[in-house]
């Protein structure tokens, strides 16, 4: 078992801060932490950001964008691929809030509910966004690189 | 010396977190008290042991050697961690 679950095990909750750019706008990386508690019994609902272990010993912290009765569909809010099959044993905690610029933020805020139904609404035009980025960056990255 | 700008300090209700950013090399959490949330704030700024235990004797009601000896315990761990830059 890894720091991270002993912590959450020992105490219930931890506040911890994300790698790379995949819950922007978010949570921005090396400036932003976040809390998650411990998961019980209970299963997630669409819209919970969730910290889940991804074999071996990958953690991931994203968006729950579907329910199903086997398992999760998550996706992170920067990210264009849909991860499927995670069961509720991955799950090691839900994400309560969120520390910004030093003020912490608790997920039933209205903002915060009104950002989750806006990423969940919005899925097929963000990521249509991300993508159409994403192809521009990689055109330019091939002018410059021809240049 | 500053604490480095690899990790996040956040003090809340009493409780002071250290958390690394993805650029440490440190993985944990540190947690400590009033004290070490008090030290971690000084080091938000460039000072010195000298300073903090200065800093510290001024805040805190207790004799120099003990607050002497809560600080470099505190650098140490803190060293140990890399969240110094010195």
């Amino acid at each position: 078992m890894s720091i991270i679950e002993d912590y959450l095990n020992e105490r219930g909750t931890l506040t911890y801060s994300n790698v790379g750019t995949s819950m922007m706008p978010l949570l921005r990386q090396g400036r932003d932490l976040f809390t998650v508690r411990k998961m019980g019994q209970e299963r997630c609902r669409a819209g919970d950001v969730v910290l889940y272990k991804r074999p071996p010993d990958k953690y991931i912290l994203h968006r729950i964008v579907e329910v199903r009765e086997d398992g999760y569909v998550i996706l992170g809010d920067n990210c264009v691929n849909r991860e499927y099959g995670i069961r509720d044993s991955d799950i090691l905690g839900v994400m309560t809030g969120y520390i910004r610029d030093g003020k912490e933020h608790s997920v039933t805020e209205q903002a915060y509910l009104d950002y989750t139904a806006r990423i969940l609404r919005g899925e097929k035009s963000r990521v249509a966004r991300i993508r159409l980025k994403q192809r521009i960056r990689r055109t330019l990255k091939r002018i410059v690189g021809r240049a | 010396m500053k604490l480095s700008k690899d990790f996040i300090l956040h003090i809340a209700d009493g409780e002071t977190v250290l958390v690394p950013t993805g650029k440490a090399k440190f993985s944990g959490v540190v947690r400590g008290n009033k004290t070490l949330g008090a030290v971690l704030e000084l080091l938000r700024d460039e000072t010195s042991e000298k300073k903090l235990v200065a800093a510290m004797k001024a805040r805190f009601d207790a004799p120099e050697e003990i607050i002497s000896r809560d600080v470099k315990k505190a650098l140490g761990e803190l060293r140990k961690n890399g969240a110094i830059e010195e």
